[in-house]
């Protein structure tokens, strides 16, 4: 009868293995960052800005020239037949450079509207040329250019502008083009390096950089058109499609190795340890409610994120704790699964206060610390059922041999001299790490938790140095219901700030139309009142002696008076088209206008202060959305380390119900969180939003060894107790140790947080507990036992 | 001989010539005449420019002297019609003319016009003509001296402005003879180099801008 349930309990187990194995097929995950960010609306904003602009989603192809043997016009000529082959449905557009000829046209077309640009300074400053001076000056200017070998490039710019009131805007064009960050010539209509070795292709695409599918699928098609360049050119991809996967690779890779490396490491340990194949049976615990746990993570919550399965090691680790107790009690109970019940209740509340604090999580307002809670909580509750109520079943009915010696009960008795020497070395190990921890920096740049591999990193380096655009600028964004309502507080905004910040401006080319219709209205009374013919009057007179022809500048006054206003902004012009792609985003229910700026902290205030006026617009600063985030995670660690620390002391004060005690638990607690900040400053390592939820799982960890340890000290329990925390310590390290193998570094934070701390938890409660224990308390409570004992545990022996 | 037998040995003689011209690729004559300029650490050059531009009223001729050192130092001094010089370093232009009589400071980043004027100027002067290749086909006019006819590709700047550049080489290869731009507005520019001196040090004055009195 008991086989056969065995059996089934046993074929049960493996057809939830087999199917929670292949739902993990079909579980969606996200390695979307966001998800492990505060509830900021400032961070939030900034985050879906960057998501939801154009800006992160363009892929770059930087080609090189491989031998000195070929030319730049050997690499054009590649260039034209890629862009030939790049098409929809995955690349949407290929900007490969743009004609220099067609710009010097365009750039004459676009100088038509500059009269609908001029305010009434530019006009004070125009009719103080209108004078024998000015003019004398402007034409003398006019006639150097003109008497240089290049000319012709000049001459229809000065016909139509003798005064050279419209140059300002050739510079502002070539200004707001070249703030496009990289060092690029055009040749033959194409973007070429300086050296003339490289060449720059910019698509644009509809897959997403959070799409972590369509980025594979993109970069595939990127490196088979690839293929078919010449063997002289390399090529490399810029993009963040390959940071996605890359990311993924890397998260995937770790996940299985940690994974690999905890399940050897776990069943090494049992099966040397307890010399029983059985043992097998509590590394599978853990194993099923991980793997269950992800499933039903997966249906209630949706996407999981990759951050929080990466954590999967660490909660088998944890919860593996459980069926240590249960083993233990029914071998130490000559294999009666009825010997289990007497450490149900310790295990409960150990559980309990390792649940309380992943609850903690949801007071957090970060998404991501929610799935974490979900998924531990979940997991923990499914291994300890398993622990409790199947584990007893199956280890039942089988006479075990007595446990080696390792595991035998240590001696709590030792000498005074050793205790107070332990205490001693105790209080200088903390007292150092206090020391060193006030050198520990918190690292809140959030490019820190990107995983790429090194080539990738190495790859943009090399593309940086070729191309520039390291530096990436912060953006002003201004929102407005329409495009003119954006343009006119874009306007307003650059006249307030342009003299504190050297913004680069939508607003330096292009106006709101109330504005040109003002300005435009404007500029024909200035020419009406007089001036057109004063200054065909001066041209004439002082032409004469450089040799003007009278119908020099007849371009100029035939085009003088301002055509029609037009509604938006220029059509048909592809330099402003692009201007227009880098500078207005079109958004379902609004238009944005964006200006970029030096991503220093000088600037950043100082636009800082102006947007605060400014209900409609907001800034975009890696600079200053570290500083938000610094100071959001500040705030959650605080409040979330409130919360778990005081779940921890009430649940601790409950269970020991005195407050010697209580403190004497908290040892390993505090010894683990001050090692933690003391040796991550001592080995270089700065603490980071990961490494903060690790050390919040320390302390529940640490508690856990606090209490067993401050019972077996003050009843002087011969229950395997010891042996307990120290497998338990041992399965966490374990599990916490493999993620120190991970390439990821949030998979790599969280495991060096949580070996130090769990490590420094376990030593301390396993000997500074007894030794502070016998010397604040030298009398046990012997003499108590069984009284006020809420586990019923009986002392031994 | 017959007298079908005498044209083609005729036509055969007469080929000669022309074969010899084929053998020399535009290639190996721009780089010929690269290596040759390529020594060039300075030069001091008188000039004579005439300028038929519709925008003026007359044929304008210009007389002065350029001077060149290598790598970043240019002067542009004029005599005749006006008093004027003009030195880049690097990005910088510093200017002064005779009646305005101030001297300028000007960055080449600020004034693109100006900054394609330069450009195009410091190209045909420079002497690096393979670079050329990319934005310009070139044809052998003639071979002693030198003279190559230079017309722009489609999509480059030049395209829409200048018809061809025509390049005379002195005998000796070492710099240019004369330089003529044809404009396809019919505008066109003569530029004559006259008592050429290379690789002779500068005097320091021809790198300063400063006014001059006639």
């Amino acid at each position: 009868m008991l086989d056969k349930r065995k059996r089934l309990i046993s074929v049960l187990a493996a057809v939830i293995i087999v199917f929670a194995a292949i739902g993990l097929r079909f579980v969606s995950f996200d390695n979307n960052i966001e998800l492990m960010l505060p509830a900021n609306q400032e961070i939030l904003r900034s985050m879906r800005f960057l998501r939801e602009s154009n800006i992160s989603d363009k892929v770059i192809l930087s080609l090189k020239l491989k031998s000195p043997e070929h030319t730049t016009h050997d690499l054009i000529q590649a260039v034209e037949k890629l862009e030939k082959s790049l098409n929809p449905p995955l690349i949407t557009e290929v900007i490969s450079g743009v004609s220099k000829s067609d710009l010097m046209q365009e750039m004459h077309s676009f100088l038509k509207y500059v009269p609908q640009l001029l305010n009434e300074q530019d006009l004070s400053k125009i009719a103080k040329q209108i004078t024998n001076e000015g003019v004398k000056t402007s034409l003398s200017r006019d006639y150097r250019q003109l008497l240089t070998p290049g000319s012709g490039f000049v001459t229809p710019f000065i016909q139509s502008d003798p005064l050279g009131i419209k140059t300002g805007f050739l510079s502002n064009i070539q200004k707001l083009s070249g703030s496009l960050g990289y060092k690029v010539q055009i040749k033959d209509g194409h973007f070429i390096s300086r050296n003339g070795r490289n060449a720059m292709l910019i698509l644009k695409t509809l897959v997403r950089l959070t799409d972590g599918f369509g980025s594979k699928k993109l970069v595939a098609y990127l490196h088979k058109q690839l293929e078919s360049l010449p063997e002289f050119i390399s090529s490399d991809i810029i993009a963040g499609h390959i940071h996605t996967i890359s990311n993924e690779d890397v998260i995937k890779r770790d996940i299985r190795l940690t994974l690999i490396i905890a399940s050897v490491a776990f069943l090494l340990l049992f099966l040397f340890i307890f010399r029983d194949i059985r043992a097998i049976l509590i590394f599978l615990i853990p194993l099923i409610s991980v793997l269950v746990s992800i499933n039903l993570s997966a249906i209630v919550l949706g996407k999981l994120s990759y951050f929080i399965i990466g954590m999967g090691a660490v909660i088998a680790g944890i919860a593996v704790d459980y069926g240590i107790h249960v083993y233990l009690a029914v071998r130490t109970g000559a294999g009666r699964s009825d010997a289990v019940k007497k450490i149900i209740k310790p295990v409960i509340i150990a559980a309990l206060t390792t649940i309380s604090v992943f609850a903690a999580f949801f007071f957090s307002s970060v998404q991501g610390y929610h799935q974490l809670a979900f998924f531990s909580i979940l997991s923990i509750i499914l291994c300890l059922i398993c622990a409790l109520f199947v584990l007893p079943r199956l280890l039942s009915g089988k006479h075990y041999e007595k446990l080696p010696a390792m595991l035998k009960q240590g001696s709590s008795m030792r000498s005074q001299v050793f205790d107070r020497a332990c205490v001693a070395c105790w209080g200088v190990i903390i007292i150092a790490a206090i020391v060193l921890l006030r050198q520990v920096e918190f690292n809140s740049d959030i490019s820190q938790l990107d995983g790429s591999k090194p080539e990738v990193i190495q790859t943009e380096q090399e593309f940086h140095n070729v191309w520039g655009g390291a530096d990436r600028p912060a953006i002003l964004v201004v929102s407005g219901e329409n495009l003119e309502e954006a343009l006119q507080l874009n306007e307003r905004i650059y006249t307030e700030a342009v003299n504190e910040v050297g913004l680069s401006s939508f607003a330096e080319l292009w106006l709101s139309n109330k504005t040109r219709t003002a300005n435009s209205a404007r500029w024909n009374k200035f020419w009406r009142e007089g001036r057109e013919a004063k200054l065909k009057e001066l041209l004439l007179e002082h032409g004469q002696a450089y040799h003007f022809s009278d119908d020099a500048f007849s371009p100029f006054f035939r085009h003088l008076y301002t055509e029609e206003i037009i509604e938006n902004i220029p059509e048909g012009l592809t330099f402003f088209d692009r201007l227009k792609e880098r500078f207005i985003l079109k958004k379902a229910d609004e238009y944005q206008v964006l200006s970029f700026f030096p991503d220093k902290d000088k600037y950043v205030k100082a636009l800082s202060a102006v947007s605060s006026r400014y209900p409609n617009t907001f800034l975009v600063s890696r600079n200053a959305f570290s500083y938000m985030l610094s100071k959001a995670i500040s705030s959650e660690v605080i409040f979330l380390s409130g919360i778990a620390g005081l779940l921890i002391l009430i649940l601790t004060c409950l269970l020991l119900r005195n407050i010697r005690l209580t403190a004497l638990a908290l040892v390993p607690v505090i010894t683990g969180i001050t090692l933690i900040l003391g040796i991550m400053s001592v080995i270089g390592l700065s603490l980071n939003a990961p490494c903060v939820i690790a050390a919040i799982i320390v302390i529940g960890l640490c508690i856990d060894y606090g209490i067993f340890m401050v019972y077996t000290c003050a009843y002087n329990l011969k229950t395997g107790t010891r042996m307990a925390v120290s497998l338990s310590a041992l399965t966490t390290v374990i599990g916490a140790g493999a993620l120190l193998f991970a390439m990821h570094p949030v998979l790599f934070s969280i495991g060096i947080t949580l070996v130090i701390g769990v490590t420094g938890g376990y030593v301390s409660a396993l000997l500074v507990i007894p030794s502070l224990h016998r010397l604040t308390h030298p009398d046990p409570l012997l003499k108590r036992e069984g009284k006020g004992f809420p586990f019923s545990v009986k002392r031994r022996g | 001989m017959n007298k079908i037998e005498m044209i083609l040995f005729a036509l055969l003689i007469s080929l000669f010539p022309l074969n010899g011209y084929a053998e020399q690729s535009v290639e190996d004559v721009l780089i010929r005449l690269e290596e040759k300029m390529s020594d060039i650490k300075t030069l001091q050059t008188g000039f004579v420019q005439e300028k038929k531009l519709a925008i003026f009223d007359r044929k304008i001729i210009l007389k002065g002297k350029i001077f060149l050192k290598k790598p970043n130092l240019f002067a542009w001094h004029t005599e005749e019609p006006t008093l004027y010089s003009m030195i880049i370093r690097d990005d910088v232009i510093l200017q002064w003319d005779e009646d305005i009589d101030q001297i300028q400071k000007v960055s080449m980043k600020d004034n693109p016009a100006f900054q394609t004027v330069v450009g195009q100027m410091r190209k045909w002067l420079s002497g690096i003509y393979m670079s050329l290749l990319e934005e310009y086909s070139v044809i052998i006019l003639g071979q002693t001296p030198v003279s190559l006819k230079f017309v722009p590709r489609e999509n480059t700047m030049a395209y829409n402005i200048i018809s061809h550049v025509r390049i005379v080489f002195r005998e000796d290869e070492r710099y240019i003879q004369e330089i003529y731009i044809k404009e396809k507005t019919g505008d066109s520019t003569l530029l004559r180099f006259t008592d050429t001196l290379l690789n002779i040090p500068v005097d320091a004055a021809a790198w300063e801008v400063k006014p001059r009195a006639r």
